[in-house]
């Protein structure tokens, strides 16, 4: 079972990373990186997961807690990856205003 | 503790920016004279070194040759700032050429490969700035390319040492050979990597080439005696000497000229140099001397007519003999010094770097020297002798510039009269006197006899050098415009590029295990 | 005296909040120079604390080093901490005069840059590294595309992600070790670390080299790099190629050395592949530097061939190379942002054309250049010449003789940019217009170069300064027992 959630993480962020290297549309390049970031918070929610533990707040007759560290962590990740999504979404407004188009391939001003 | 004078000249040339600027050339004058006066008559026994950036700096190694030389190039300032006395130049100039003669005086004494570099860099550096100074802006380029090739070599055989003997010791070890070779020879300007002699020295202000002449190159010469103590290559002076010859003879500018006449004379320092015999060796560092006082005064003599007659082509000068006697009698001499013809002095240090040579290198030295005269005997007869054509022109000489020829003149004279007759007798000998004697004397009458064929001859076997650094220059610029055509500016691509290094890297850890 | 650390983590951000009330939007430079002064009295009050191979390590809120986040500080961190602090410093300085849409915001972004980088450089938690490193990128995205124009954008979106991608691998790396040890503290996960499977050991290495590498602009992922810079506005190129790439090669060779130590990553073969990595860089920086039109772009593919020499001479893994790249480091961010800064106020829109007889309308502008060229050529008697021959040694030494003559020849390289750039600011133009810079401006590239000159000729006492900061990076002991302490 655990395997298949690693292989789920990996097989996420592959798919993301292979879906910025082929889609053109701004918008679904970002959606990319989304899914890319949503496999690591899978990967994160995994180590925080204890089989039979219950959520981690300290009550009197409960053993077992899911670690609460991590948890925090995909938190700030999931806060992080909000506010560059927003920035990116606020780009691509102004990039579209500029250049007048959604296609990436025609963001090529700079090059060579 | 023991200051070089090459360290006090970096203090002194410091000066030249704060002082009133109608004081710089006297300020010039009296430091240089001063460094002079230190070298010549009290000369430091003893070393001083220390440390610096985690390695031992040795600036200042008492050796008699050492300061032989610094003498020779403090003497050469002195000569050089009255030559520019009378000239207008900013304070730029007097700073960088005083930088530029503390870069090579400190050059001569250090014996670590740190600050060998570091001085070996600054003599160029300097030039490149003096030159843009000038305004010249476009000569820079050939010659720093050179130069600085010739740093990275160098550089990679102190590393390549450094990593053998974990030592900072200036001669180098085998591994570093090709190198430092290459990189010594680029310094030295020998055939065929002159091309940076011919694009700065023939083409620079009169007077920046009066001080480039004096340094730029025999500084090579005294580090192939630093650095490849052991290596003995002696034969490659004298084809040298003889080639570069064999180019001088179809120059027509002055310049250029004389250009090729340094690498035919630094043929013989390599010569003497690459004998490993202790006599030679003395003889080499004396010619280096004596190179420093003919060559300085030619490239005056030259620099004096392109002024008074607007063009250092000897054949539209013509004659110029006549209307300044002076100019005459000092070419006359500097050609007589630099064919080796006694009394004067090239005679004397030819003689003594001769006399541990093997034959083969001898003959060709004297084949050199009858080559050196035919083509003088061209200069002197052209620039000269021959029927005037501009008559009009102004040839008058500033005090300064008379006192530069006449002293520099009685230096050479002084140069070879005073040692052969009180220090080395047996340079007096019959044979070496019969044999420079016959020497100049073939060469004069060559000249006189068939020069014409000489110089068919000449052109004939000097092919042009196919421009090597062009070719190279070019396949630089095509690998350029290929590597640009990958960077097409599209995101995806370098994502790609990216998440494959990532794939590869991790690949390569797994495999490498 | 300890909580001055957390002074210096948090105090841009109160003066970049200061900002955005009245005092702050009228006089915004000020405001912000006065933080950043402050910054600095800060780090050298540190610095006096600090003794000789000290480590202050500072747990946030008492919590200890297994649950809590702590803050360490030792004299690599704080030359990190000063070399940021600096060129933030210049950067406002320059800028202070420069015609910027609302300056506080750009003033407060320039703060929060500084606070991201600051706090990459104290963190000894990984996870708070990682959130450090995305507010330091997430500001830079937004300084590359400030002035809104059509290639900023495009800059800034690329920018984004490339950057994006590196994060993610060192959020993941971060996560793996956390999954392995159960600690976050750089000191808490090493042991078991360590004992990892060979696997785990191998992928965490390689997500964080990858990861950093796209920040700091390493060979393969450094495209981005050429084109987000050349959109900056000159100071905010200045501020990220100066201090940011140098932060993100901090960070990697940091959390690696603490991590799994020296002596395990030269078994692994690591540096070997980044020493070539390296060599990528250079030949790709030098090369694309060359022929090019706009002056930023050049100088920024020449920061890009700068990055490999640094990672060459940490990777060789010796005293000599890493004394030489923190050295680097040093020199090359302080040289390259006086050229930005020179990009900035010498050209018309970035064009090398409009360098054209430069040196007739501002001598001292002109000649400036030239000194910062040739630094960074590495021809003494400048600051880059040490650097370069202590990382050239260091790779000799270590038996990469031809990375080592490979950084030799790139000076070479180097000079086939610079001197067409000399030789077109030397000629002489018909415009007779002479430039008038404000005088901050000039003042801070005239500073820039005393500094670089000075710094030869002090070597010998800077010397021993960054051979304890190197041994800090080299032997992380009194690092691991500062932080272990704690508890």
């Amino acid at each position: 079972m655990e395997l298949v959630i690693y292989l789920t993480v990996a097989g996420l962020f592959f798919l993301g990373a292979y879906g910025l290297m082929t889609q053109h549309n701004l918008i679904k390049l970002i959606i990319c990186l989304n899914i890319m970031e949503a496999a690591l918070l899978l990967f994160l929610v995994k180590l925080s997961y204890r089989i039979g533990g219950t959520f981690p707040i300290i009550r009197s007759g409960v053993e077992l807690y899911t670690d609460p560290v991590s948890q925090a962590l995909s938190l700030t990740a999931i806060v992080i990856g909000a506010s560059t999504t927003a920035l990116l979404l606020a780009l691509s407004v102004l990039v579209y205003r500029e250049y007048g188009t959604l296609d990436v391939r025609q963001l090529r001003r700079l090059r060579g | 503790m023991v200051l070089s004078g090459g360290i006090i000249l970096f203090i002194c040339a410091l000066g030249t920016l704060v002082i009133p600027k109608r004081f710089l050339s006297q300020y010039c004058l009296l430091t240089t004279a001063f460094i002079f006066v230190m070298h010549w008559f009290l000369p430091q026994q003893g070393q001083f070194s220390f440390e610096f950036f985690g390695f031992d700096l040795e600036l200042y190694v008492y050796h008699p040759l050492r300061q032989l030389v610094a003498s020779a190039f403090s003497f050469y300032a002195l000569i050089f700032f009255i030559y520019v006395f009378g000239e207008q130049q900013s304070r730029w100039f007097y700073f960088l050429s005083m930088m530029h003669v503390a870069a090579a005086l400190s050059f001569l004494f250090v014996n670590d490969s740190l600050s060998f570099f570091i001085f070996w860099e600054l003599i160029a550096v300097s030039v490149v700035l003096l030159v843009l100074e000038q305004g010249y802006h476009s000569l820079i380029s050939t010659y720093f390319y050179y130069q600085m090739t010739s740093a990275v070599l160098l550089f990679i055989g102190i590393g390549i040492t450094y990593s053998v003997s974990n030592s900072l010791q200036l001669a180098v070890v085998p591994a570093a050979y090709p190198f430092v070779i290459l990189a010594v020879c680029i310094k030295m300007a020998i055939l065929p990597f002159h091309v940076w002699m011919l694009e700065t020295y023939p083409k620079v202000p009169p007077t920046l080439a009066v001080l480039l002449s004096g340094y730029g190159t025999k500084v090579g010469v005294f580090s192939l005696w630093l650095l490849l103590p052991n290596l003995k290559f002696e034969v490659i002076g004298g084809i040298v000497a003889v080639v570069a010859i064999l180019y001088a003879f179809k120059q027509h500018s002055i310049r250029r000229f004389l250009s090729f006449h340094i690498i035919s004379q630094i043929g013989y320092m390599i010569a003497g140099i690459g004998s490993l015999s202790t006599t030679s060796v003395t003889g080499a560092m004396l010619h280096i001397v004596n190179h420093i006082i003919y060559k300085g005064l030619l490239f005056m003599i030259a620099g004096i007519l392109l002024t008074k007659f607007g063009t250092d082509n000897m054949l539209e000068i013509r004659g110029a003999g006549r209307r300044s006697p002076l100019l005459f009698v000092s070419a006359i001499v500097a050609a007589a010094s630099i064919a080796g013809m006694p009394p004067f002095n090239g005679y004397f240090s030819k003689t003594l770097l001769t006399q541990d040579l093997s034959s083969i290198t001898y003959y060709l030295l004297t084949i050199a020297t009858v080559g050196t005269a035919i083509s003088f005997s061209k200069f002197i007869h052209y620039t000269f002798l021959a029927q005037e054509k501009q008559l009009q022109t102004d040839v008058s000489l500033p005090v300064t510039w008379q006192i530069t020829l006449i002293s520099l003149s009685f230096t050479c004279l002084i140069l070879g009269i005073g040692p052969a007759l009180f220090w080395q007798p047996t340079v007096l000998e019959f044979k070496p006197l019969l044999t420079s004697g016959f020497a100049v004397f073939a060469g004069i009458t060559l000249f006189k006899w068939k020069f014409e064929a000489i110089h068919h001859i000449a052109v004939l076997i000097t092919p042009e050098t196919a421009s090597v650094s062009k070719k190279i220059a070019f396949i630089y610029g095509k690998a350029v415009i290929r590597l640009r055509g990958f960077h097409t500016g599209n995101i995806q691509d370098y994502l790609l590029w990216f998440f494959a290094s990532f794939v590869l890297i991790w690949i390569c850890m797994f495999l490498w295990i | 005296m300890n909580e001055l650390v957390v002074f210096v983590l948090i105090y841009p951000l109160l003066f970049a909040v200061a900002l955005q009330n009245r005092v702050g939007k009228e006089n915004p430079y000020k405001v912000g120079i006065t933080g950043i002064i402050m910054g600095i009295l800060a780090l050298v009050l540190l610095n006096n604390t600090l003794g000789k191979g000290e480590v202050i390590a500072y747990p946030v809120g008492g919590w200890g080093y297994l649950k809590g986040i702590v803050i360490a500080v030792d004299q690599l961190s704080l030359l990190l901490g000063g070399l940021i602090h600096f060129i933030g410093l210049i950067t406002l300085l320059f800028s202070s005069k420069q015609f910027i849409l609302k300056p506080h915001i750009f003033v407060s972004l320039v703060l929060l840059c500084i606070m991201g980088l600051n706090g990459m450089v104290l963190t000894a938690d990984l996870f708070n590294l990682f959130v450090f490193l995305e507010l330091a990128s997430l500001v830079s995205y937004a300084l590359v595309g400030y002035n809104k124009e059509a290639e900023g954008l495009e800059g800034a979106f690329k920018y984004v992600l490339m950057s994006f991608g590196g994060s993610m691998l060192v959020l993941w790396a971060t996560a793996l070790v956390y999954g392995i040890s159960g600690s976050l503290n750089i000191v808490g996960a090493a042991e078991a670390v360590r004992q990892a499977p060979h696997f785990l050991q191998i992928t965490i290495i390689v997500m964080y080299v990858s990861g950093f590498s796209v920040k700091a602009g390493l060979f393969p992922a450094h495209a981005w790099k050429a084109d987000a810079y050349t959109a900056a506005p000159a100071p905010v190129g200045a501020l990220l190629s100066g201090a940011s790439s140098k932060v993100a090669i901090y960070a990697l060779f940091r959390v690696l050395s603490v991590l799994f130590g020296w002596s395990m990553l030269s078994d692994m073969n690591l540096g070997v592949i980044l020493a070539t990595l390296g060599l990528g860089s250079i030949f790709i920086g030098h090369m694309l530097a060359f022929g090019q039109s706009r002056l930023k772009r050049l100088l920024t593919y020449s920061s890009i061939a700068h990055i490999g020499y640094i990672i060459i001479g940490l990777s060789v893994f010796n005293m000599l190379g890493t004394v030489g790249a923190l050295f680097h480091m040093v020199n090359h961010g302080l040289l390259k942002a006086g050229l930005f800064y020179f990009a900035a106020v010498a050209t018309e829109n970035d064009e090398i054309g409009s360098l054209k007889g430069l040196f007739r309308r501002s001598p001292g502008l002109a000649i400036s250049f030239v000194a910062m060229a040739l630094g960074m050529a590495g021809v003494p008697p400048l600051n880059g010449f040490l650097s370069k021959w202590l990382i050239v040694m260091g790779a000799m030494e270590a038996g990469f003789y031809i990375h080592a003559a490979v950084i030799v020849i790139a000076g070479l390289m180097a000079l086939f940019y610079y001197v067409p750039l000399v030789q077109i600011i030397f000629t002489p133009s018909d415009e007779k217009q002479v430039l008038v810079l404000e005088r901050s401006q000039m003042c801070v590239i005239k500073t820039v170069v005393a500094i670089s000159v000075v710094l030869f000729f002090i070597g010998n006492w800077v010397y021993p300064v960054f051979q304890e900061v190197a041994s800090n990076l080299i032997y992380p002991d009194g690092y691991i027992d500062a932080i272990l302490n704690l508890n």
